[in-house]
């Protein structure tokens, strides 16, 4: 009696702490901004894997496995609590040459390298894993983690003086940004099937987005000079900015599943698939029209066309009109599948080797539909409202990307274990088409991974750094993809180049 | 084990300063905009009467609905130009920039001039200048800066040094230009890239330099036989009078008839119906008030083939404005009249002066192959002929972006950057 009073006492004490701890865990990764790989792919996580430079398919031996092969959980015997953070830098360049026919300048800092805004960001995931007795013995975990993160911004455009000399000040700071996190909240479960040898496991996801889409249309102005002045729409008058902000939110769901098969004692193979749903991202738009200021026209003695109310006035004031409305768009994220082997040398060294290939081609970007406009000057022009209210698009052509990844794992005494890893990422950009500031992936990137593990009691702190190294791309033209006559590439020199820290702890018990 | 524990806190705090290190903040780079005085422009209004030599000269006067015979002006003063405390008092260079069809004094302004100017001096780019935009004529649109009574006498007004004249009033009201032919250049588009050459030629040695965009540089073309000929027949098709024999007399000036008001101008200046006034002003008070005009004599072209008369009509009945138009009802040239607008092409001009009247003179001419009118063809004619009489202009061939062809003055505010520059450097330092 006593006993079994003892082993109830400590099931609920563990059950509490795995509540407890679950409970910081969400709080903690909701409060708390990330990043990315490939496309908007992040790095991946915890620290072995991360440590061995993604190769983790077949080894999955930590609650991480819910991401890397959810099967590894059947193997893993004791209950384990773990949480990691990378702490990530992009460092990248632009030189824009956003010119209109190579030579027509619209106020980009054309020729000068920018820098994208310095953030450092932080990417934690966590989670656990118990194993309880299910049908037959079912190892059980439940985390929490962003598959899917990218955040940058640029401030890249300032008006020349002849288009309108009195809104420098006025002009968005972020004028480019991306944050798009998608975190997944995922249930797990593995079980073996041939105990030793193989074992199945899927993780259902609950996934949440968030999208924070900063971007700067350069408009047609509308007003076809057989109608209106030739002035209204001549050079520098040509293209109107207009600057978005969407910031909105949705939900949705995605399965992971793999497989783990044992072939002996020092062999393993696993094979892993990804299936994410579309997201419907809604939320509200700050949109800010920054309009021509033809101090001559205004000033002129002409009366008639550019008075207060007139279509004259409202194009040749420059006084920059903003307004909200709402929004709606589609996220479509890449479902993937991966394969991974490793070898153990000897007791002390372990070989990984891992692919993945994830069907980038799926995200086609982002097509904003607006509704439920805030009050429009002029709106009852057709030509004045259909233009303040057109919908918006980004349109992108991605291809789809593989991955290779290789790793190995050295146990140097029974606490210090040191990690180290390669990877070649292909980039889902690679041909350039759709290339904006929001997403820069350069091209096939080289990752260099290296890291340290301690084991201290039921402990494992450690490590791990990553530094990956990017090819310059130049886009050349401001290219319209889909015929709205809005520039859907950004056109100039990117260069990229990645830092990464990760910290990590795990717990058993 | 505390060992290991101290080690690991060790490590781990050493690669955090590291990376932090390591991901120092760059900024953004992002360039600082130059801060502008913003001093703004001076529009004048010019009357010209040379009243020493000619107490009622007749300039502008006959113009229709310009009773005062005003050349209307807007000027660009770099705010260094101005004695102190306002400015520097510093010594400035001119350059005149004559408007296109249409185009009034702000219309070089209406497309970022003063912007411009200025982020260009604040930049470093050009040094300060002032710069006057002379306005075409709004009526017709303008009358190609040619020489006759219902025209005005553009010749005496743009380029003569002489008194009462566009430089000598400038001069007397902006004290601290230079009166140097090498601190003075000139241009134009369109209409106004034939009136700046008209000018040149017709006053050697007054400029130093000159820069022209896409215009009427050679009426006939390349060819002699394309130019303005070709849209002989668009202009009748505009009004709908092709093959119609009541041309005479209907043939209008209606404000969307850009093709028909770019021909009575032209036909105004180059073949109009009276080549010769003999007329008497009566001017009261000594003031500029508007003058009244009796014609007591008229010589006119006998050919009446061509002749459109009685639509143009002024509130003073002594403006008689008839014309010849240098085309017949079916849009073939009427070599009587055409040969009247042949003489004032610029290479029969240029033929009249005798010599090289354009010598010492910087040429700047940029053209489209999109120009609307045939200016390209006749622009590039008018270079060719440059290089064939042994002149060296610099020249530049330029195209619109997809979407937006160069035409007509779309791109006027690309090419002033380069107008600028190019007048500052033959401005020396």
């Amino acid at each position: 009696m006593d006993k079994l009073f003892s082993s109830q006492y400590i099931m609920e004490i563990r059950m509490g702490f795995i509540r407890l701890t679950a409970s910081i865990i969400l709080a903690f990764t909701l409060l708390t901004p990330g990043l990315f790989a490939s496309g908007f792919e992040t790095t991946g996580l915890g620290l072995k894997a991360r440590g061995m430079g993604g190769a983790f398919r077949a080894l999955a031996n930590d609650w991480t496995a819910a991401y890397y092969n959810p099967a590894g959980y059947a193997f893993v015997y004791d209950n384990q609590l773990g949480a990691n953070v990378g702490v990530m830098h992009l460092r990248n360049e632009l030189t824009p040459d956003y010119r209109l026919g190579s030579n027509y300048e619209l106020g980009f800092f054309n020729d000068q390298t920018i820098y994208n805004h310095h953030e450092i960001y932080t990417m934690p995931s966590a989670g656990f894993l118990v194993r309880l007795p299910f049908w037959g013995e079912t190892v059980f975990g439940l985390s929490v983690y962003q598959p899917f993160d990218y955040s940058i911004s640029w401030t890249l455009y300032r008006t020349p003086f002849a288009y309108n000399d009195s809104v420098l000040s006025q002009l968005p700071y972020n004028q480019y940004r991306n944050n798009l996190d998608v975190v997944a909240f995922q249930l797990t479960a593995a079980r073996e099937f041939i105990e030793d040898k193989f074992s199945i496991g899927i993780g259902l996801q609950l996934l949440r987005g968030d999208l924070v889409f900063n971007n700067l249309y350069m408009r047609e102005n509308p007003l076809d000079s057989t109608t209106y002045p030739d002035v209204l729409s001549d050079r520098p008058y040509d293209k109107i900015p207009e600057f978005t902000k969407n910031d909105g939110n949705g939900w949705g769901f995605g399965l992971k599943g793999g497989m783990l098969w044992k072939l002996n004692d020092k062999m393993s193979v696993a094979f892993t698939a990804s299936i994410p749903f579309d997201i419907t991202i809604k939320g509200t738009t700050a949109i800010n029209f920054i309009m021509p200021r033809n101090n001559g026209l205004i000033t002129d003695t002409d009366t008639t066309g550019y008075q207060p109310g007139k279509i004259g006035y409202l194009f040749a004031i420059g006084d920059p009109i903003s307004f909200q409305s709402d929004f709606e768009t589609k996220l479509k994220l890449p479902p993937s599948v991966g394969a991974g082997f490793t070898y153990e040398v000897n007791d002390k060294l372990q070989l990984a080797f891992d692919v993945e290939y994830t069907f980038w081609s799926r995200f086609e970007g982002f097509e904003f539909y607006y509704s439920g406009f805030g009050p429009l000057p002029l709106d009852s022009m057709a030509i004045v409202k259909n233009f303040f209210t057109h919908n918006l698009t980004n349109p992108v052509e991605w291809n789809n990307a593989g991955k290779v990844m290789a790793g190995c794992r050295y146990e140097y005494n029974e606490n210090i274990t040191f990690l180290g890893g390669i990877s070649a990422d292909q980039s889902s950009i690679r041909d350039g088409i759709g290339f904006m500031p929001q997403f820069v992936d350069t091209g096939d990137k080289y990752g260099f991974n290296a890291g340290v593990l301690f084991n201290i009691q039921r402990w494992e702190i450690g490590l791990v750094s990553s530094f990956y190294v990017y090819p310059d791309i130049t886009i050349y033209n401001a290219t319209d993809l889909d015929g709205d006559y809005n520039a859907d590439q950004f056109p100039g020199v990117y260069k990229a180049s990645t830092f990464e820290t990760i910290l990590a702890f795990n717990y058993w018990f | 084990m505390v060992k290991y524990i101290k080690i690991a806190f060790v490590v781990s705090a050493l690669a955090v300063i590291v990376l932090l290190t390591g991901c120092t903040d760059r900024g953004t780079n992002t360039p600082v905009a130059p801060t502008l005085p913003y001093w703004g422009i001076s529009p004048k209004l010019f009357v010209f009467a040379d009243t020493i030599s000619n107490p009622y000269a007749p300039q502008l006067i006959f113009q229709i609905r310009n009773p005062l015979g005003i050349l209307k002006t807007a000027v660009y003063v770099p705010k260094v130009g101005w004695p102190p405390p306002h400015g520097e008092g510093r010594p400035l260079p001119l350059v005149i920039l004559l408007a296109p069809q249409d185009g009034d004094e702000f219309f070089y302004f209406n497309h970022g001039l003063r912007e411009l100017a200025d982020e260009m001096i604040a930049r470093g780019e050009i040094d300060p200048m002032v710069i006057c935009c002379v306005s075409n004529d709004q009526v017709f649109g303008g009358y190609f800066y040619g020489n006759s009574y219902p025209a005005g006498f553009y010749d005496d007004i743009i380029g003569s040094l002489k008194d009462f004249r566009l430089l000598s009033y400038l001069y007397t009201n902006y004290p601290f230009l230079i009166n140097s032919a090498e601190k003075r250049g000139i241009g134009g588009i369109g209409q106004g890239a034939y009136g700046a050459f008209r000018a040149c030629i017709i006053h050697p040695g007054v400029f130093t330099s000159i820069t022209a965009v896409d215009g009427p540089l050679d009426f006939d073309g390349s060819d002699n036989n394309h130019g303005l000929i070709d849209l002989f027949d668009d202009a009748l098709i505009e009004q709908g009078l092709l093959n119609n024999d009541s041309i005479r007399y209907k043939f209008d000036s209606l404000s969307n008839w850009s093709l028909s008001r770019m021909f009575i101008g032209g036909s105004m200046a180059f073949s109009p119906h009276d080549t010769n006034i003999t007329y008497h002003f009566t001017w009261e008070g000594g003031q500029f008030q508007q003058p009244t005009i009796n014609v007591t004599a008229r010589d006119t072209i006998a050919d009446e083939a061509t002749l459109v008369t009685n639509v143009i009509t002024d509130i003073n009945p002594a403006k008689k404005l008839d014309f010849h138009l240098p085309f017949d009802k079916t849009g073939i040239p009427y070599d009587l009249i055409w040969s009247m607008w042949l003489r004032n092409n610029l290479d029969s001009l240029h033929e009249a002066a005798g010599g090289s009247p354009l010598n010492g003179l910087n040429m700047w001419i940029a053209t489209s192959p999109q120009a609307y009118r045939n200016f390209h063809d006749m622009t590039m004619s008018w270079i060719d002929f440059l290089f064939d009489q042994g002149y060296q202009p610099d020249t530049l061939i330029y195209r619109g972006y997809h979407g937006k062809p160069a035409y007509k003055n779309v791109y006027i505010y690309d090419l002033m950057r380069h107008i600028l520059i190019f007048h500052d450097n033959n401005f020396g330092d």
